[in-house]
C-alpha cells in the first residue's frame, strides 16, 4: 500500500501543527507499523521547502522553536531527515500534458499524478479539503484515512505470491536512475551497464568470468555449446526441474539422460548419477533406467558417450556439489550447474553459480535476482569456456560481429535489463537475510503440522530460496491447496509432472517408474507465497492460514 | 456538558471531533505563557513517535517545543516566500 503525503500533511507532523498533532502522529506510526510505504510528490518539494523554512523562521522569531543560527538551515536538516524516511514518487514530463487547460492547482494535478503511477494500492492523505485531483484516486484526511484502514483490516488484499510489487518500490529511485541513464547514453545494445553488472555479479558470486546473456535458458544453452556437447553425447539431469534444463541438451542433438532426485533435497541424487553414468558406459539399462532410443531425437542408448552433467539447484537450494564433482572427476564428465533458482544461495561456504565447469542462473522476474523481461548470465572460472561463451552469444563473432568463426546465437542481455538488475542488485544482500527470515517463520508455524514437512536444509546449506516448498503426503495435497485458497493464499506445484514423462519426451522411452521420488515429489509438493517482502500482514496470513488448515 | 479543554500553542482548544452548537467549530481562549507552565507539556505532548524518522525530527525541535499557529495560511507563507525569491527579478 502506497500513502503519498500531501504538503500540509508533512508540515503537521514535523512541526507537530494542530490539531490532532499528536493523533495525525500515532496514524503515521500505524501505516509504519503496517508496512505502508509513505511517499511525498517531487513535484511537492519546493513548496514544502518554501513553506518549512518560513514556519520554523517566524517560530524561531517568536522564541517558540530555539534553535542558534539561521532558522533555515534547522529547516534543512529537519526536512532532510524526515525525507531521509520516506521515499519521493517521480514526476513525469509527460504529466504536464494530463492537466487540463482550466486547472487551477498544478501542484495537487502533479501530486496526484505522480501518485496514480505507483504501482499497487496508493491513497493520498491531505488535510487541504480543497485537494484537486486530476486522476480518479482515493484522498482521506487523518480521519477518514484512519477508518479506511479499520475497514481494510476486515478486507484484506489477496496476498501476492510473488510479491514484486513492494520489491520495486523498496529499489524504485535506484531503478529510475539507472533506466534514465540508459535512455541518456542509448546504448541499448552490450552498453555499460551489461559489462558492470557481469563484473559485480562474478565478484559476488567469486568466479572471474560473468556473461550476461538473453535468458536462463540461453544461459544454459551456451556452455553446452561451447562445450561441443552434440549428438552421441549424454547429458544427465534431473526429471524434477523446468523443461529449460533438459530442453536444451536436446536441441543440441545431444541426449538427456534422467537420473532421480533426493527425496529431502529435490536435488539429483549423487548415488543415482554413479549409476547412471556405469548404465550409459555399458549399455546396460538393467543398472539404472536409460532412454531406449529414439532416432526422431537423434537419442539412443547404443553407443552413448557419457559427456557432462547438468545439476540443479531446486527452489534455492544447492545441489551437493562435492559428491557430484567427485562423481563427474571419476568419470571424466563435465559439470554444469543450473542455478536458475539458487542466485545468493551457498554451499559450503561457497555461493551458487560456483560450481562445476560454469553455471547459469536466470533473470526471470520472479527469480530471487530477476529483471523485467527475459535475461540470464553464465559464470565460469574458464577462460576458454568464457571465451566461446562470449563469441557465440553474438552469432559466433571473432574479432567483430561481422567476422564469425562459429555458429553461434542472437543471445546478448539486454542493457535495459542490466540497468533493472543493477538497481535490484544493490538491496539483494539484504533480500537474501530477509528470505531466511521469512523461511524461518513459515517453518515455525509448520511446526504444528506434522502433515505438512517443511523444506530440508542440510548443514552446511544456505537455501537461496526461490520457493518455500512443503511436502504433503497421504493424498492430503488437494485438500490443503483448497484450504489455503479459502484462506486468500495462492500456492502454486512446482513441478506436476516429471519430465521423463513429459509429451516432448516421450521418443526416449521412458516409462513411468522409471524414477519414483520424482514422480512422488510431482505429486506431494505445494509452493507458498514467499519473498523478502513477504512480511507484515501477509506474512501473517500465510502463517495463519497453515495454523488454522 | 463537560469538556477537557487541551493547551497547543498557547492557547486552550477542544479536543479533536468536538462540535459546538449553532456552527461553532472551536473556541479559541488566550492564556498568558505563564499560565502554561504548568499545564504544558501535556502527556500527549511526550508520545515519542515510533517511526524513527519522525521521532528524530522530533527531538530537534527540543523538549519545550509547542507549535504555535502561524498567523498565516500556508498559502500565504508561501506567496510570501515566493515573492521574496522571484519579486526582484525583473
Amino acid at each position: 500500500m502506497n500513502i503519498v503525503l500531501d504538503v500540509n500533511v508533512v508540515l503537521d507532523l514535523l512541526l507537530r501543527r494542530e490539531p490532532a498533532a499528536i493523533e495525525k502522529a500515532r496514524l503515521f506510526d500505524r501505516l509504519r507499523v503496517g508496512g505502508a510505504r509513505l511517499w511525498v510528490a517531487a513535484s511537492a518539494l519546493p513548496t514544502l521547502e518554501y513553506v518549512h523554512a518560513a514556519e520554523t523562521k517566524a517560530l524561531v522569531q517568536r522564541g517558540r522553536l530555539r534553535f542558534d543560527g539561521d532558522p533555515r538551515e534547522f529547516s534543512r536538516r529537519q526536512l532532510a531527515k524526515f525525507l531521509s524516511g520516506v521515499q519521493v514518487a517521480s514526476s513525469l514530463g509527460a504529466h504536464s500534458k494530463e492537466i487540463p487547460p482550466d486547472h487551477r492547482d498544478w501542484e495537487d494535478a502533479l501530486i496526484s499524478l505522480a501518485a496514480a503511477d505507483l504501482p499497487g494500492e496508493t491513497v493520498l492523505w491531505t488535510e487541504d479539503g480543497s485537494f484537486r485531483p486530476v486522476v480518479d484516486i482515493p484522498i482521506f484526511d487523518f480521519q477518514g484515512l484512519g477508518t479506511w484502514l479499520d475497514r481494510r483490516q476486515t478486507q484484506p488484499e489477496p496476498v501476492p505470491f510473488v510479491d514484486l510489487v513492494s520489491q520495486q518500490m523498496a529499489v524504485r529511485s535506484s531503478l529510475e536512475r539507472r533506466v534514465s541513464r540508459v535512455l541518456k547514453h542509448g546504448q541499448y545494445i552490450m552498453g555499460p551497464e551489461v559489462r558492470e553488472l557481469e563484473q559485480k555479479l562474478s565478484a559476488y558470486v567469486g568466479v572471474k568470468h560473468g556473461i550476461g546473456c538473453s535468458s536462463g535458458t540461453d544461459a544454459l544453452l551456451l556452455p553446452l555449446l561451447a562445450s561441443g556437447i552434440g549428438p552421441g553425447d549424454a547429458v544427465f539431469t534431473t526429471p524434477f526441474t523446468f523443461i529449460a534444463t533438459a530442453e536444451v541438451i536436446s536441441l543440441l542433438g545431444a541426449t538427456p539422460v534422467f537420473v532421480d532426485i533426493d527425496p529431502f533435497t529435490y536435488n539429483i541424487d549423487p548415488k543415482q548419477l554413479d549409476k547412471a553414468i556405469r548404465a550409459v558406459k555399458s549399455g546396460d539399462p538393467t543398472l539404472h533406467p536409460l532412454p531406449t532410443g529414439n532416432r526422431e531425437l537423434g537419442t539412443g542408448n547404443a553407443g552413448l558417450r557419457p559427456a557432462a552433467v547438468i545439476a540443479v539447484d531446486l527452489y534455492g537450494l544447492t545441489a551437493d556439489y562435492d559428491a557430484l564433482q567427485g562423481v563427474c572427476t571419476e568419470h571424466g564428465l563435465a559439470l554444469f550447474e543450473d542455478a536458475a533458482q539458487s542466485f545468493g544461495a551457498e554451499y559450503k561456504g561457497k555461493k551458487a553459480c560456483a560450481f562445476g565447469d560454469a553455471a547459469a542462473t536466470s533473470f526471470f522476474p520472479a527469480k530471487p535476482l530477476g529483471c523485467y523481461g527475459d535475461g540470464g548470465m553464465v559464470f565460469t572460472d574458464r577462460d576458454d569456456l568464457a571465451e566461446i561463451c562470449r563469441s557465440l552469444l553474438v552469432h559466433g563473432k571473432g574479432t567483430d560481429k561481422y567476422d564469425n568463426v562459429r555458429i553461434g546465437l542472437n543471445a546478448r542481455l539486454d542493457t535495459l535489463q542490466a540497468a533493472v538488475v543493477l538497481a535490484k542488485f544493490e538491496a539483494f544482500p539484504e533480500e537474501v537475510e530477509k528470505r531466511q527470515e521469512v523461511a524461518r517463520a513459515y517453518s515455525e508455524a509448520l511446526a504444528a503440522h506434522p502433515s505438512l514437512r517443511p523444506p530440508h536444509v542440510p548443514e552446511g546449506y544456505k537455501s537461496g530460496w526461490a520457493q518455500y516448498t512443503v511436502r504433503i503426503g497421504n493424498g492430503q495435497r488437494a485438500a490443503w491447496e483448497t484450504a489455503f485458497k479459502q484462506a486468500g493464499v495462492p500456492s502454486v506445484v512446482y513441478y506436476p509432472k516429471p519430465l521423463h514423462l513429459q509429451t516432448a519426451f516421450v521418443p526416449l522411452g521412458y516409462r513411468p517408474g522409471d524414477f519414483p521420488e520424482s514422480e512422488r515429489a510431482s505429486t506431494e509438493v505445494l509452493s507458498l507465497p514467499f519473498g523478502p517482502y513477504l512480511q507484515g500482514d501477509s506474512g501473517k496470513r500465510v502463517v495463519a492460514a497453515v495454523g488454522a488448515s | 456538558m463537560r469538556v477537557e479543554m487541551q493547551v497547543r500553542g498557547g492557547k486552550l482548544i477542544p479536543p479533536p471531533g468536538f462540535r459546538w452548537a449553532q456552527g461553532l467549530r472551536t473556541v479559541e481562549v488566550s492564556v498568558p505563557d505563564d499560565a502554561l507552565v504548568a499545564a504544558a507539556p501535556s502527556d500527549e505532548v511526550v508520545y515519542e513517535p515510533a517511526d524513527p524518522f519522525l521521532r528524530e525530527a522530533w527531538a530537534m525541535l527540543g523538549p519545550h517545543y509547542v507549535h504555535e499557529p502561524s498567523e498565516k495560511s500556508d498559502q500565504e507563507l508561501l506567496e510570501e516566500t515566493l515573492l521574496e525569491k522571484y519579486g526582484k527579478v525583473r
